[in-house]
């Protein structure tokens, strides 16, 4: 199955590639694509735990568990898509302004009325070919500050979120013991508005995961519990979260790879393309006009 | 490998490692034995008690205090032969006969004492209290007898005083429902009441004119500059009991710590355990006061019992010290003592 699907990766972009290196990129955004879909994965049990100790009802956590755990998939995939950019490279300047591109190949001022599609095609082809040889695909692996920032901080939140509730279900029996001792100090120092309301289940509900309705408890024993290594572990979720957007900004392979230039030619090439149809049925309508009305119209640059 | 796949490949690895690692842990339940659970439940316990503290619950030493107050308005009540019989007797008769009547209270006296204090929070705090005469007696008569010199002495005294204490420490009570004070608020109250009083050297032989850097004269009072007051010939130990202190307001650093000890734990709140320190600090022995609290101001000297639970050191002997602040520059061999 093609992973990479999920990103949006076009593959018939690399098919003026060479194969190997085509296989490779390939290769490199379906793994991208599977990293996302085991971290989306880690969001979706990690909200079940929440969800469970809240509500004790397996159909509304995996409910809003499935939830939770696309927008975080789309955020991801949104971060992940809006770095993929060529800045740095030689091709920047004309994915900045296409004109320039444009000029390069056809006179602006010209008259294109009479041409063709298939005149159209050909010179897009040629300019897309002409272009490709001539880019070298240096991109900078330092990406804008701000961009970055923003993103950086949103999965840290994300990933130290979602790390104390999978965390939660690994020391799961631990908790369950410390929360079965507090039950029987409270009973026996006589508090039964704990014992009622935080430690006992609701009649005809059963507890699922911890036996306990307070999440903020849950977070708290856990926290004593663990101690410095809550940090340590967090730390470790969070390179998790974090390892796909790093080889996306990072990596030379991906920054100044086939498919980075071959995204930007296409684009360039199809708004190209896109210009010169609009420039013909312009002039088209502008040389109707003349016609019917008898008015020059001058024609704007 | 270039370079570039090089990178990729790292990163791929690291992730993919994480990942199985947190799988493993997470799916066949290994306990990487990292999780201490040993206490929470027994801190949290400590914390939550503190908004559910009845204070007006009295346990079984109220009796003993109602009962003193009831035999305080007897007295009142005695006929004209029993007072005149007390006051035909000497001094040391009647500390005799009250010592021997003490079962039946009746002839007892009351020392009472008013202390004034500012505390950490820059208020002023009055405490009124009574202490028995005969329990004063009592105190002084267990002190000058016991006959073992080591830490036992602390242990001994504290037993035989802290029910003449009660009204003290339904004073301190007092002050704390009254004022709202709780946690540190209630401890710092409670601590700098006795850092307040001046230091006064306590010892079992003649007093010093100068000793670790300090002048003394031989005047057993609290003294406000120097030189310093000092209490000669303390037998046997050089160190006073709490319910003597209460009294004279004369203490140095084991007895002030001691009786701010005593009074801590006859207050029975539930978010700390108070203890005795000793040890030598800037090497010269030292005690100082001992508590096990979930968050001290200041972590920066303490000592471990047993369990390996941290009591935080408090110098009670001068006014500004705060629970766990470094006050001294060596800190060697210092122990718990459990009273």
């Amino acid at each position: 199955m093609s992973w990479n699907k999920i990103l949006g990766f076009d593959k018939d972009l690399l098919l003026k590639t060479d194969a190997k290196l085509g296989e490779r990129q390939n290769y490199i955004m379906s793994m991208l694509a599977i990293m996302l879909i085991f971290i989306t994965i880690i969001c979706f049990a990690s909200s079940s735990i929440y969800v469970l100790t809240i509500f004790h009802s397996w159909p509304i956590a995996i409910v809003i568990a499935l939830f939770l755990s696309y927008v975080v998939f789309n955020l991801y995939r949104l971060f992940i898509m809006t770095s993929f950019n060529v800045s740095g490279s030689s091709l920047e300047a004309y994915y900045k302004k296409h004109e320039k591109h444009y000029a390069e190949h056809i006179d602006m001022a010209g008259d294109m009325s009479g041409i063709t599609d298939a005149e159209i095609k050909e010179i897009t082809a040629v300019s897309k070919d002409q272009l490709r040889q001539k880019s070298v695909m240096n991109a900078s692996t330092f990406a804008d500050v701000f961009a970055i920032s923003i993103q950086v901080i949103s999965i840290s939140i994300i990933a130290l979120i979602f790390a104390t509730g999978i965390e939660l279900y690994i020391f799961k029996d631990q908790i369950n013991t410390i929360l079965e001792e507090l039950k029987n100090q409270y009973s026996s120092h006589g508090d039964t508005w704990m014992v009622e309301n935080m430690l006992t289940a609701e009649k005809g509900n059963d507890f699922i995961v911890f036996n306990t309705n307070s999440l903020l408890l849950l977070i708290d024993l856990l926290n004593r519990g663990l101690g410095n290594w809550k940090i340590v572990i967090d730390l470790l979720f969070l390179i998790i979260f974090l390892i796909p957007l790093v080889l996306v900004t990072k990596s030379k392979e991906i920054r100044q790879g086939d498919y980075m230039r071959e995204l930007a030619l296409s684009e360039i090439t199809i708004s190209f393309y896109s210009y010169l149809n609009a420039q013909r049925y312009c002039q088209k309508i502008l040389e109707k006009s003349k016609r019917t009305t008898g008015l020059f119209l001058r024609k704007e640059d | 490998m270039a370079k570039e796949q090089r990178y990729f490949s790292v990163l791929t690895k690291i992730f993919w490692g994480l990942i199985l690692v947190l799988a493993l842990f997470a799916l066949l339940k290994l306990n990487p034995k990292i999780f201490n659970g040993e206490k929470v439940a027994q801190n949290i316990l400590l914390e939550d008690s503190l908004s559910k503290i009845n204070w007006n619950e009295k346990d079984e030493n109220d009796d003993f205090v109602e009962t003193k107050e009831d035999e305080d308005i007897n007295l009142d009540d005695l006929s004209t032969d029993d007072e005149d019989n007390l006051d035909d007797l000497s001094l040391d008769e009647q500390q005799e006969k009250i010592k021997h009547d003490k079962n039946e209270k009746k002839y007892d006296r009351y020392i009472e004492r008013l202390w004034q204090w500012k505390s950490f929070d820059g208020k002023t705090y009055t405490l009124k209290f009574r202490i028995l005469e005969s329990d004063y007696n009592d105190a002084k008569d267990n002190r000058e007898n016991n006959e073992r010199g080591d830490e036992t002495l602390w242990s001994s005294m504290y037993d035989n005083d802290r029910e003449g204490l009660q009204e003290m420490v339904e004073a301190y009570r007092k002050i704390i429902t009254d004022n709202n004070l709780i946690g540190m608020d209630a401890l710092n109250m409670l601590v700098s009441s006795v850092q307040h009083k001046p230091y006064v050297y306590i010892t079992n032989e003649n007093c010093p004119e100068t000793d670790f850097g300090q002048r003394f004269t031989n005047d057993c009072r609290p003294r406000e500059n120097s030189p310093k007051g000092c209490c000669g010939f303390v037998m046997p130990w050089g160190v006073y009991s709490p319910i003597e202190y209460a009294v004279n307001a004369c203490g140095d650093c084991d007895t002030k710590s001691l009786f701010a000890c005593t009074i801590l734990k006859e207050l029975k709140l539930p978010y700390y355990r108070a203890e005795m320190l000793t040890g030598y600090a800037d090497g010269g022995p030292h005690a100082m006061l001992g508590l096990y609290v979930i968050n001290p101001p200041y972590k920066s000297l303490y000592a471990k019992d047993i369990q390996q639970n941290k009591y935080y050191a408090w110098e009670v002997t001068a006014p500004g010290f705060e629970l766990g602040q470094k006050v001294w520059k060596s800190w060697t061999n210092w122990t718990v003592y459990k009273l």
